[in-house]
Formats: C-alpha cells, structure tokens, sequence
C-alpha cells in the first residue's frame, strides 16, 4: 500500500500541502509585458535561467525585480559578473549597497559552490550568478538550495552556450530589441513553452532607446533632467 | 597547592593498534631489529615463553608458529600522539614522553571531577575504549610519576609520604640511571631508590657525575623537570596498520569503519561537520591509493559515512594487497542548526557573517567584498571596494547625482573601441584628477552597437575612442 503512493508521489499524482509554499503568486517584474507572458512576474524563489548576450538591458529588466525585493532585510549577491559593478549606478537605482556583496572566485568551479552557499544559507533574497554550461544535475541542486533558503537564483548564460533543457521553474532568451528587449519563454513550468514578447522599455528608460519619439536634436541639459 | 602528575606507560603500544581480530590465536612478537631484541609480545607469545630482551633466534627456537613484526619508531610516535588526541578531551595538560609515554599534570584537574577517584574513573573508563595496555602511577613531580608508572605501581594517591615510601622501594635497575652508575653504587651496597635518596645530595655531587644529581633533583622536586604540553590538531588524521594484507574490499570496510567511528566521534565532539575525507590505502608492492569520498552535505554521522565509502571503494580495484589505511579528514565547519518553518519548510539559518566567514573560508579573504560610491569625480575611482559587512559610510545620494546616467557594469581598464557604434547622447566631459597625475580629460558618450549592446565611451583629447562601461 504504501508502495504504490510512494510511486504515486514520484508520479506527482498527489498534491501534498507542504508544497503549497513552492507555488506562491510572483510579483510583478515591473515591465507589463514581461508580467503578461509571465502571469504576475518572476517567481518568488528558485532558479531563473537567462540566456543572454551581455551588454543589452539583461540587468535593467531585472532591476525592478531587485528593488522589490531588496525591502527585505536579507542580501543581494552577484557571483562572477563578467566586469566591476558600477556603484554609482546600484545607488542611484536604489539598491542599498551596504546589503549587496559581490563574489570573484578565481575558478568557475567555485561559482557554483559559492551560489549553492548563499542560497542555502537562507539570508540572501537574490543570487545572480554568470556561469556557462551548467548540468541538469547542478541545476537541480541550486533549485533545492534556493527553495531552501527562500531564495531567487537567476543563472545568465550566453546565448550560444549549448545547454540542454534544464530542470527549471523558469528559462528565458533575451535579444536586443528597437523598443527594448524581445524576449522568448523556453520553459515555464505549469506554462505554455516558446512564446515571445517584446518588452518597451521606454517608460523606465527613456535614454537608452534607438528611436525616440519626440525626435529633438536639443538633447536636455543633464542636471534639470529627471528619471 | 602542591602538584600532582599521573604518568601513563604503554609497554605493547605497537602490539596494541595492530588491527586485532577476534579468533586471533596466533603468537606475533614485534622485534626491534637495531638490537635483536623482542619487544612486545602478545598473551599466546607469553604462553610460548617468550620474554621481553630475548634474541629473535631463541624466541622462534621456542616458538615455531611465531609471527614476527619489525619495530617501528613511526607507529608508535603516531599512536602515542592519537592515544593524547583521544585523552586530551577528559583531561588538559598531557605532555608525551616518547617513545612510549604520556604525563598528565592532573592537580588542576581535581576540583573538576571531584577528587581524584572521580577524575581516575573518567580517565580510566575513557581509556578502556582504546584497549592499550597501561600501566600508570601518580607522583608529585613528573620524574616520579615515570618511574613508578614503568615500574608498574599502578595506584594513585595524593598524599605525598605514599608517594615516598614507594619511590623507596623502586630498584635501581628501573632508574634510567647509566648501568655504570648503578653498578658502582651496588657496590657500595646502595640497591633502592631509598637508600640513594638518604644520602645528602652534596656529598653524592662530589662521588658521582652531574646526571645522577639533576636525576634525583627532579624526582624530589627541587629541580624544574621542562615539559612541554600537547596542543591538538585541527584537522583529523589517523593512521591503523592492519594485521594481514587485505585484498577483498569487502574486508576492508571494517577496518575503515573503525577509523570513520573515530572520525565521527572527533566531528562530533567539536559540533564541525566535514565534507570530504581522504582514504589512503598503503600497498604492499605498490604506490599508496589514495581515494577520496565527498559528501554532498556536510556530514558527521559514522553511518552516512560508512555508506559513502562502501559505495565509492566498491567500483574501486585494489591495485596490490592493502597493509595500512590512513583516514583524513577534509575541511570542517561548524555545524548550523536548520530552521524550520510550518509554512515554507525547512530553511536555511546562517547569520550573514557566517556566510561571509564560509565564502572567505574557501574563496580567499578577497574574492568577497562590498562596493560603494567613492568621493573621486574620475568614473574609475568612483567606486570602492569595501571589506564585506563592515559598517560603511554610504552618503545618500545627491540629487543631481542621481540625475547622471550611469553604466552598470564598468570596463576596468577602458577597452579600445574597435567597431562602429551610434552615438545617442553626449557628450558629458568629464576633466578633473589634477592633483594625483591622473588627470582625465574625457568626453562621454553613450552609444549602441550593431549587436544591440548599449555602451558607455569616451573620446580623449587625441581622438581615440574608448568602451567603459555596459549599460547591462
């Protein structure tokens, strides 16, 4: 008898209340496009796959996320980011420094172990890690550390790297767009796979646009300017 | 308050770790081959009539079923050193006297265990556990306590006059006095410690050489024997010679299960778990093996442990029969406590330092730092790296810094710009450091490229373009 529901758990055949938590409502990411392919935003807490060139908005779609949930008490990580953060930028994004550490292994293999470390340490709220190629098994361990230790893990990867489908609540591509950034839903776990969205990024970020608008070639005097 | 030691003497310290069996019937007697002397000898070698001192010869003319094993100075300074690790959690100063000794200063011991019987019994049943033979004596100074511990005394008291009238009694034979010595005092008709101890000490000073004064000083206690005390390891590492080769693997797990049942015990005593443990299996004719078996978690728990290793040394072929095994232990930390929550299960409990101390622990002290905004108009020093966690000084933001537009990520140093970009705004020049000789002089731009990555540039003064920052 207990065999049998046993095999019916490893089916997922039951639904058992403890794993109520893993299915909490996501809040909003901040961009209304991204919430609508989405349904409600980023999750709350497990790993994100993005694949992403460096250098496009990957960041500046995530800072909303960031801010949100910074108003917690707990640490916000960056593990190996391919250059120096800019602290100039976080501060004026309101992000509070004083809870933001910055992790430089000397080797990539100890990216991982730092990540599974923090996330399973159960203070930090964020861990965003630069990593290429990371296996369906290691993959599977971060999850658990971030569901553990409540936390959001969000893995960015050069789009080239040949990874297989990993076994994430949550997989994204990003490409640059004239509005803002396209982005393609690979995966989404209880969701509809390979869906694209482009997101406008005009409203928060009105300055790194391709087109404007209101085509002026008086560009404002930097200190009267405001957002 | 006077002192008081206890010496403990391990006559069959070799003999003892050898990896005993249960249906061992077999006489062994281990032979120090520099003098062609048995030196420890099992019960069944007894029975054979084979003595401490006798000639390897003479002992397997007695015995022909003898088996023999070399001396070695190494295993036994090895188990001494275990044998004061073991000790060193019921009691605080343990001093080893090699080859085959331990003094312990127990008078700062005694309030503790309530008296001397109390602290013999913790003493004792913790060291039943080992299965050493030992013989031991207290004596109020460690010269004393060595020589009625070798002399096999084996009692204990506090009372100093006991202490006296057993010392009297000891031969002089058992001294480590020079055989000269104890020849020409035997000749005079001095044969016991007693009668040595009667004469003034000035009068045997002018007879006799200065070792026989400063020996006799320090078992009466007016001169200062030097010790030095044992200071424990951090790291866990034992060494068990095994009785017979071992080529099954199988046969091999009981005896790596008596070195992990030690291993756990020292993780758990400290409240540490350890990640990864290192086997090293000795070969006979061969290069030592050395296997290593990590634990996904941390791990202290003689059965988790015994599991790992049965799984990892079963897809492992022995290259040659194993006659040793080493056991270290990997990088310990201390255990935390895990907190559990009804709705969101079981989380993680670290305090942020811990987390930093660990990441340090591993990564080194700077792979983990803080940024925050520095005083220096120049972009490249505008940020400063900071040592993580301490109390920082973070200015609010000024408002018109606030309006400045800002690269999040920075090239360090400024990449040359090599392709073509459109520029979107600038430029903001930036002309300032005169003070220090690094004086910038910049105009900034910010421009995309063809690949849709928006950048931070620069253009000097001689026209050469630069890339600083990403707007990531």
């Amino acid at each position: 008898m207990n065999m049998t529901l046993e095999e019916m758990k490893q089916k997922q055949l039951v639904w058992q209340a403890r794993q109520q938590a893993t299915v909490r409502p996501a809040k909003g990411s901040g961009f209304s496009g991204l919430d609508r392919l989405l349904d409600g935003g980023l999750p709350e807490r497990g790993m994100i796959d993005l694949h992403t060139p460096l250098g496009i908005g990957e960041l500046r779609l995530l800072l909303p996320t960031l801010q949100l949930r910074h108003h917690d008490e707990r640490l916000l990580i960056f593990i190996a980011p391919p250059h120096a953060l800019c602290a100039t930028f976080w501060q004026s994004a309101d992000i509070a420094l004083d809870r933001v550490l910055i992790i430089q292994p000397n080797s990539t293999a100890e990216r991982l172990w730092a990540a599974e470390q923090c996330l399973r340490s159960g203070c930090c709220h964020s861990v965003l890690c630069w990593y290429q190629g990371v296996t369906v098994a290691q993959s599977k361990r971060l999850q658990l550390a971030a569901e553990q230790g409540d936390a959001l893990y969000i893995q960015l990867q050069s789009p080239n790297a040949r990874t297989h489908s990993l076994p994430v609540p949550l997989a994204l591509s990003l490409s640059p767009d004239e509005q803002g950034l396209a982005i393609t839903l690979r995966k989404q776990r209880g969701g509809v796979a390979n869906r694209h969205i482009r997101v406008n990024m005009a409203s928060r970020w009105p300055d790194l646009m391709r087109i404007r608008k209101n085509t002026n070639n008086v560009i404002a005097f930097p200190q009267s300017r405001t957002g | 308050m006077h002192g008081l030691w206890l010496y403990l003497h391990f006559p069959k310290l070799q003999m003892d770790t050898l990896y005993h069996q249960q249906d061992l019937q077999r006489p062994v007697v281990i032979v120090d081959a520099a003098v062609n002397a048995v030196v420890q000898y099992n019960t069944q070698a007894y029975q054979a009539g084979i003595r401490k001192g006798m000639g390897l010869g003479h002992a397997s003319a007695l015995c022909q079923s003898l088996q023999v094993i070399p001396y070695s100075p190494d295993i036994t300074h090895k188990t001494l050193l275990d044998v004061a690790q073991w000790l060193y959690l019921v009691t605080g100063d343990i001093c080893p006297f090699q080859p085959d000794g331990l003094l312990l200063r127990i008078h700062t011991m005694l309030s503790l265990y309530g008296g001397l019987e109390g602290y013999w019994h913790a003493l004792n049943s913790h060291l039943q556990s080992l299965r050493l033979h030992y013989h031991y004596a207290t004596g109020p100074t460690p010269q004393a306590a060595r020589l009625l511990a070798r002399y096999g005394w084996d009692q204990r008291h506090q009372d100093a006059d006991v202490h006296q009238r057993a010392l009297a009694t000891v031969p002089l034979s058992n001294t480590d006095l020079e055989r000269k010595t104890i020849h020409s005092l035997a000749r005079v008709g001095v044969k016991r410690l007693g009668d040595l101890m009667a004469l003034p000490l000035n009068e045997l000073a002018q007879r006799y050489d200065h070792t026989l004064v400063t020996y006799l000083g320090r078992i009466k206690g007016s001169f200062q024997q030097p010790v030095s005390f044992y200071q424990p390891s951090e790291r866990f590492e034992r060494y068990l010679e095994l009785l017979y080769d071992i080529e099954d693997i199988n046969a091999l797990l009981v005896p790596v299960a008596q070195l992990l049942g030690q291993l756990s015990h020292f993780l758990k005593l400290r409240d540490q778990l350890s990640e990864e443990i290192t086997l090293v299996l000795h070969h006979r004719d061969a290069e030592p093996q050395t296997v290593i078996v990590r634990s996904a978690v941390g791990e202290y728990r003689l059965t988790a442990w015994q599991t790992l290793c049965r799984l990892k040394l079963e897809t492992l072929t022995l290259e040659a029969p194993v006659y040793g095994l080493t056991l270290k232990g990997g990088h310990a930390y201390i255990r935390q406590p895990d907190k559990q929550d009804l709705f969101s299960g079981q989380q993680g409990a670290l305090s942020c330092l811990q987390l930093v101390s660990q990441l340090q622990a591993r990564l080194g002290e700077d792979a983990v730092f803080q940024i925050l905004p520095g005083d220096d108009p120049r972009p490249e020093y505008a940020t400063v790296q900071h040592a993580p966690l301490r109390p920082m000084q973070l200015k609010a933001p000024v408002s018109d810094h606030m309006a400045l537009l800002r690269p999040s990520l920075l090239l360090t140093p400024p990449k040359p710009l090599t392709h073509k970009v459109t520029l979107l705004h600038g430029p903001e020049r930036i002309a300032t450091g005169w003070w220090d000789n690094q004086a910038v002089i910049r105009d900034y731009f910010v421009g995309c490229n063809g690949r849709g990555e928006w950048l931070w540039l620069f253009r000097t003064p001689q026209q050469q373009w630069f890339i600083h920052g990403l707007f990531s």
